[in-house]
């Protein structure tokens, strides 16, 4: 609980500043060197394993590429054995709101699948379809179909898919470089 | 024993503008490795963590941002690749960049990815390396490493490309034509996680 109010201020200070209208990207608040993440942690599976999978237009089918990221995952739901899962499907905005929720119902369950294929117990494993009503970019081109095109392995009981940054990071200057 | 990186480049400061090939030749290169991985078939060796800078290793930052979710940003100053999240979150990878003469900034789009692509060096490079080959098959050995993705811009083939490597000490300099290269293990995560059509904004360095 704690931690989620403690995130919870870092983005209302991230809201202040960009709500300011000076706000560009390039900047980051800080630059930070982070220890080493804790094996079996929230953290490790967003860094070292990946939370997401990606799909071609108006199709549920999973690619070779979605495969090397389920095999990692599956791999790591088997190691640490603690942790349910929710999958969640999602799509672009292309087509109405029925055919949306039924396409990312098919993807979730797709990665479902797969995922208790390789050995992670179905009963760790739910799913959920958000069909169009959650995508992460909204523009009217590729790159944003695809990246709403997915579905995102959640961890039960960590706050989003995205975690925080970790602990606070240890504020650093970026390093001198040779020019 | 360990190879010192810092006190390489405290006494190598001026090597760093030379080419890789050059560079290679004066580091420990087997301490940037620690065994062999598969990997669709091609056995490539491991980075050995320890190697690299702390900086440059793939982390989780608080990255404020005003990309679409999903952006790749590269911030060629500080060596540095953004995956952007949504929440202001981005995963951090170090790269190596272009060197004096060969960088570039703008708005760019990954529009085509390949897994150990085979290596054609523009007639450009040929030009300036005439001992380069015309084509070099995919493989541990090719200087694009495990993956590759193309750069375009409005359609057009940019030619830069973000790659891997197999010089990984190269990671955190200026030595590229252009390209952006990473470590081996963070270009094959970073496929995973960039679809075709992810936008990628390379940062104007302001001095």
């Amino acid at each position: 609980m704690q931690r989620i109010i403690r995130v919870g201020a870092v983005m209302m200070a991230v809201l202040a500043i960009a709500a300011c209208g000076s706000f560009k990207t390039g900047e980051e608040t800080p630059p930070s060197s982070a220890a080493t993440v804790p094996p079996g942690s929230a953290q490790d599976f967003f860094v070292n394993v990946g939370d997401r999978v990606f799909f071609n237009d108006n199709v549920a089918d999973l690619t070779p590429t979605s495969n090397e990221t389920l095999d990692k995952q599956a791999a790591w739901l088997v190691r640490f054995a603690s942790y349910t899962v929710t999958i969640e499907g999602h799509s672009d905005e292309k087509g109405d709101k029925a055919k949306n929720m039924a396409l990312g119902n098919r993807r979730a369950q797709a990665v479902r699948n797969y995922l208790v294929g390789k050995g992670v117990p179905a009963q760790r494993v739910k799913f959920v379809s958000y069909g169009r009503e959650r995508r992460v970019s909204t523009c009217n081109d590729i790159s944003c179909w695809s990246q709403n095109r997915r579905a995102v392995t959640v961890l039960d009981g960590e706050p989003g898919a995205t975690p925080a940054a970790g602990p606070a990071p240890v504020h650093m200057t970026p390093p001198p470089r040779a020019r | 024993m360990k190879f010192d990186r810092r006190s390489f480049m405290a006494a190598g400061a001026a090597a760093l503008s030379r080419p890789a090939s050059l560079l290679a030749q004066e580091v420990e290169e087997d301490a940037y490795f620690t065994g062999d991985a598969d990997d669709h078939g091609v056995v490539y060796r491991r980075t050995n963590m320890d190697a690299i800078d702390a900086v440059f290793r793939r982390q989780v930052v608080r990255y404020p941002h005003s990309e679409v979710p999903g952006s790749v940003v590269v911030d060629i100053r500080y060596h540095f690749l953004y995956l952007t999240f949504e929440n202001n979150v981005a995963l951090r990878y170090g790269v190596g960049v272009g060197r004096e003469g060969f960088q570039w900034f703008g708005r760019a789009q990954i529009m085509r990815k390949a897994v150990w692509p085979t290596w054609t060096p523009p007639p450009e490079m040929r030009q300036r390396q005439p001992h380069l080959p015309q084509n070099m098959k995919g493989g541990w050995g090719n200087p694009l490493g495990p993956r590759a993705m193309y750069l375009y811009r409005d359609g057009r083939d940019l030619i830069f490309r973000i790659h891997g490597t197999v010089e990984p000490w190269t990671i955190g300099e200026n030595v590229s034509s252009g390209c952006i290269r990473m470590l081996n293990e963070d270009v094959i995560d970073l496929f995973g996680r960039a679809p075709v059509g992810t936008r990628v904004l390379v940062l104007e360095q302001v001095e």
